[in-house]
């Protein structure tokens, strides 16, 4: 008897984790906002777009005086100039975005019917550029992140609203894949994004303190303060990694792309606020 | 008798040296192994590439003892994966 009930139970625990596994984008995201929502009760959902001064008072200050004078200006108005390039053949980056150009920033990261694979913004920017015969630029280096930086600031205040279509394997495939790393603990320090991320979400590690990921794509590119200079979303995936002392992937690797897909949809409804300013 | 001596050490540093090549190889395959399962630690190649130099200088012992480190870390990430690989998913927020 006491057998059975040892396995009854077993497999009802087996059940529920794989239900967890095998949760739609949707549940997923629901479960996510939730959590912070029980988590900081006082903290408004559109909040979390803000990043970490969503729930770090005393560094909101500073930031919103930050803001006073934004260090991103000079990026944003260089993107401008290097979106509005005239390439050789007489075409512009503007020729291979048929959307308006306040809905670009939120099309993005998008499955690729053609590819089957997650399309970032950086992505899309050098296969314009290739099509119309140019050399992609250096991901993470200033040329393309002004250029992300120029067309975030052109869509502010649009919503994310990144699909995942369920009816698509290539693009449930590539969500779990992002789900999956977002969850893997990795790295000599054991660390997965969600201990830090979640677990340890408004906690001080050292003097700073760890921010939520529900709108953790929302403002990128960034200002970052202590480098003095520009940061693309996938350097400070980067940064992270290097941080739990794993050996980074390249930007725009696949692993990283399905990161930030799954990453934007738990941010769906939140506004684009891009660029921010960070410390 | 020198000559002879010299010959001795001749041959056990070579020895050493074909000891050494064969760990180095079996780092640097557990290395890629991690590498391919997505889980390689940040310093495992740069402990491969100080143990080469130093191997490359004559310290042997240290060389030895980077190798040991690297084969270790490539070991421990390559068990991290096989554990993450079903331990992941019991972290998903419900």
């Amino acid at each position: 008897m006491r057998k059975a009930t040892v396995a009854v139970l077993l497999l009802a625990t087996a059940l529920l984790m794989q239900q967890a596994v095998l949760a739609g984008p949707e549940e997923d995201r629901l479960a996510f906002v939730e959590y912070y929502k029980t988590r900081f009760p006082d903290i408004p959902f559109a909040e979390y777009a803000n990043g970490i001064y969503a729930i770090d008072s005393d560094a909101r200050g500073q930031w919103l005086d930050i803001e006073q004078f934004p260090p991103y200006e000079f990026s944003v108005e260089q993107g401008q100039e290097r979106w509005e390039a005239v390439f050789a053949n007489g075409r512009t980056l503007a020729d291979c975005f048929p959307q308006q150009l306040d809905e670009i920033r939120v099309s993005y990261p998008r499955l690729d019917e053609d590819l089957g694979e997650v399309v970032t913004l950086e992505m899309a920017i050098n296969q314009c550029r290739t099509a119309n015969e140019q050399p992609p630029l250096t991901y993470g280096g200033d040329e393309i992140i002004d250029i992300t930086a120029y067309l975030a600031f052109q869509g502010r205040g649009k919503k994310l609203d990144v699909r995942v279509p369920v009816d698509d394997p290539r693009a449930l495939d590539a969500y779990e894949s992002g789900k999956r790393f977002y969850y893997t603990k990795r790295g000599q320090l054991n660390l997965a994004c969600a201990d830090c991320h979640v677990t340890s979400v408004g906690q001080l590690v050292r003097a700073d303190r760890l921010s939520a990921s529900l709108g953790h794509t929302t403002h990128f590119p960034v200002y970052r303060s202590k480098l003095g200079g520009m940061l693309s979303l996938h350097k400070r995936f980067a940064g992270c990694v290097r941080d739990v002392r794993a050996k980074p992937f390249a930007l725009q690797s696949t692993e990283f792309r399905n990161l930030e897909y799954f990453l934007s949809y738990m941010g769906n409804g939140l506004d684009v606020n891009g660029p921010g300013a960070r410390k | 008798m020198i000559f002879f001596v010299m010959a001795i050490i001749l041959v056990s540093l070579s020895g050493c040296a074909t000891e050494f090549e064969k760990r180095l190889e079996e780092a640097e395959r557990m290395r890629v192994m991690a590498a391919d399962a997505g889980a390689e630690w940040l310093r495992t190649e740069e402990l491969i590439t100080q143990a080469k130099t130093e191997a490359a200088r004559g310290d042997m012992e240290r060389a030895n003892s980077l190798l040991e480190l690297a084969q270790f870390q490539a070991e421990t990430a390559i068990k991290q994966a096989q554990h993450e690989a079903d331990a992941w998913s019991g972290r998903v927020v419900q």
